[in-house]
């Protein structure tokens, strides 16, 4: 049997006792904590299925893009959150999925549904590979070479001799069919074939984060000479921390190429990567669930800081930059309101409460 | 004390020695942290290592997991070489060890920090941990268990779930031991257990040394400054200053060593 490894005789059967968590025995308004989230993860899923059924089409379209880009979130908090490797590149991870499955569309006409596999294997490969050079890198050295990268993708994106593939500047178009289900309009179509890539991406990080790996990745953060010498292989660990990340980014670029039905060089310039960084601060350092406040955050606040910018000074012809000057108040005052992201205020807030 | 030389005749009769320190020198420049020092720890004894500060002890105890690469010199575990080993596999020979200032994983509660300490029992990886296979559930489950038993052995049961980097001192020293424990070694490295303990803690300490040496079969290097403690746990001394041996035997014949007594008291002059 594969757990051979423990040939731990001098173990009793039942082993010794284990206590229960203190905390778990807490209640909020006469709820355990086990059960606010179990019902949180219910409602939450629940919000998920139901939502696009109340919602205008843009509306659903909005809340796709909220789901691709919690999946990018989430991927940049398994390398970064857990793992404590700095990416300021993550963006290029995604242009990379895009651009598989776009070419992939456009060039050889393989059907969308078909292109989210290669996209995130592709990216697996990508970040793999760019893990192994940056094992010799930390801290702020690492955000820079990963910076480099997203400064570069666009750049290569333009570059003539790929643009029989890429379609240079002006990017490419792709066309996809209908929704095939009767009863669901095109925009719910994206949604769900969306969620269903999201539930699994996430169903698989929470596996991973709480078990012997999520352990190993959360001790190289923390210390990472004793995480050596507890027997991790620093090197695999980063370096396919790295390739996982990729997968997220890349399945996440797949799905805006399917969705937006358009891809182009400009879509994943830095401010990109940087704006994924931002959502994963903002949602919860270390926190999978936060992914999809991240998502939401940096979807959803620069539309909102355009929209009271063009509601205060409509006619204004600064008002360009007031949004993002009023995008970048709102960010200062989740971080100072909740240093430790919504998550962690959240978590604070509950103990807070609890008996 | 009877307890003392019986552990030792054991020690003594089990015959080849688990670790040989052979010749090992490191320079960091123009420090010469060690000097060639030399000796050979029993199977199943607790090896005792002393010396004044910076005498050398943290930089051999660095190389023994190959954090460090002596410049010169041989470290044979089990007869074999081990400066050839990637350090992350040292665990996987059987060598554990604790840090003189705390290395633990700080947001980490108690129980995970001691489930990283199996790290090296077990295998499962991305790939299984992620689709969480059935038998991942079944290794995660055995983990808990070597975890918890070392909790309650260790009276950390309060501290189960706390993180570990906002508890008191002498719990945290406890936890790294616990760790260190988890992965079964056949060498347990302890730099300086004691240090910051108060007094009922050190005597803890001393059964439970006594106690991990018997009845998991576990030989202890152990490098400590409290000499009463060294010396009412230790099989063998061996004492070193400015990176050379300058005593090696039982504690009686250490403590009468002219040398080693220079060491100590004449540090002021
Ligand atoms: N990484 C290092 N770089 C430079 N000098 C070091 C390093 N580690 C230890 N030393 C030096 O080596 C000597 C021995 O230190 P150490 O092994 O920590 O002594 P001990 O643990 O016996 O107190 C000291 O002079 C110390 O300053
Ligand atoms: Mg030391």
């Amino acid at each position: 049997m594969t757990t051979s490894t423990l040939p731990d005789t001098e173990m009793k059967s039942g082993g010794a006792p284990r206590r229960a968590n203190p905390a778990d025995r807490l209640r909020v308004f006469g709820v355990s904590l086990p059960w606010i989230r179990r019902v949180s993860i219910l409602i939450g899923l629940a919000l998920a299925l139901f939502l696009p059924f109340y919602m205008e089409g843009f509306g659903v379209f909005q809340l796709t893009q909220v789901l691709y880009l919690s999946i990018a979130v989430l991927g940049l908090n398994l390398l970064t959150g857990f793992t404590g490797q700095f990416s300021l590149g993550h963006s290029a991870f995604m242009a990379i999925g895009a651009y598989t499955a776009g070419i992939m569309m456009d060039q050889w006409e393989v059907p969308y549904y078909l292109t989210i596999v290669p996209a995130g294997i592709v990216c697996f490969a990508a970040g793999f590979l760019f893990g192994l050079p940056a094992l010799r890198l930390e801290g702020l050295y690492l955000a820079l070479a990963t910076f480099a990268l997203a400064v570069a993708a666009p750049q290569l994106l333009k570059y003539e001799h790929f643009e029989p593939f890429t379609g240079g500047v002006q990017g490419l178009d792709l066309l996809k069919p209908d929704s095939p289900i009767a009863f669901l309009s095109n925009d719910q179509w994206w949604y769900y074939f969306s969620l269903f890539f999201g539930v699994l991406l996430f169903i698989a990080a929470w596996n991973l984060v709480r078990g012997r790996t999520g352990r190993a990745m959360i001790a190289i953060r923390d210390n990472p000479i004793a995480a050596s010498t507890m027997g991790i292989n620093l090197s695999l660990y980063k370096s396919v921390t790295f390739g996982v990340s990729g997968i997220y980014c890349g399945v996440a670029g797949a799905l805006s190429a399917i969705v937006v039905e358009f891809i182009a060089p400009e879509s994943f310039t830095f401010i990109f990567a940087i704006l994924l960084l931002i959502g994963m601060v903002i949602g919860g350092i270390a926190s999978i669930p936060a992914a999809i406040i991240g998502g939401a955050f940096i979807l959803y606040v620069p539309n909102f800081s355009e929209m009271a910018v063009d509601f205060f000074f409509g006619g204004d012809p600064a008002s360009k930059a007031l949004v993002w000057i009023s995008f970048g108040a709102a960010m200062i005052i989740v971080v100072y309101i909740m240093p430790m992201g919504v998550a962690g205020f959240v978590k604070r807030n509950l103990r807070r409460l609890a008996r | 004390m009877s307890q003392v030389s019986a552990n030792a005749t054991e020690a003594s009769s089990s015959g080849r020695p688990i670790l040989q320190v052979k010749d090992v020198a490191v320079h960091f420049g123009g420090i010469i942290a060690l000097d060639g020092v030399s000796f050979d720890v029993p199977e199943g004894a607790i090896l005792g290592l002393i010396g004044p500060n910076g005498a050398g002890k943290t930089t051999l105890f660095n190389c023994l997991s190959r954090l460090y690469i002596p410049n010169s010199g041989d470290i044979l575990f089990e007869g074999q070489t081990i400066l050839n080993t990637v350090p992350y596999q040292i665990a996987n020979l059987g060598i554990g060890r604790t840090f003189q200032n705390l290395a633990l994983f700080a947001t980490m509660s108690v129980l995970d920090n001691i489930m990283i300490g199996c790290h090296s029992r077990s295998k499962s990886d991305f790939l299984s941990n992620a689709l969480r296979l059935p038998w991942v559930g079944r290794e995660e489950s055995m983990l808990q268990d070597i975890a918890w038993e070392l909790i309650e052995y260790l009276q950390l049961g309060d501290h189960a779930y706390d993180p570990v980097g906002g508890l008191p001192f002498g719990i945290q020293k406890r936890v790294e031991l616990a760790r260190a424990i988890a992965s079964k070694p056949k060498l347990l490295l302890l730099d300086e257990p004691a240090g910051g303990l108060n007094h009922d803690e050190v005597e803890e300490l001393a059964d439970t040394l006594r106690q991990i040496g018997h009845d998991r079969n576990i030989t202890v290097l152990l490098v400590e400054h409290h000499m009463s403690l060294v010396m009412a746990v230790s099989d063998v001394v061996v004492a070193i200053d400015f990176g050379r041996k300058i005593g090696e035997g039982t504690p009686a014949e250490v403590q009468q060593n002219p040398e080693v007594i220079r060491a100590y008291l004449g540090t002021t002059d």
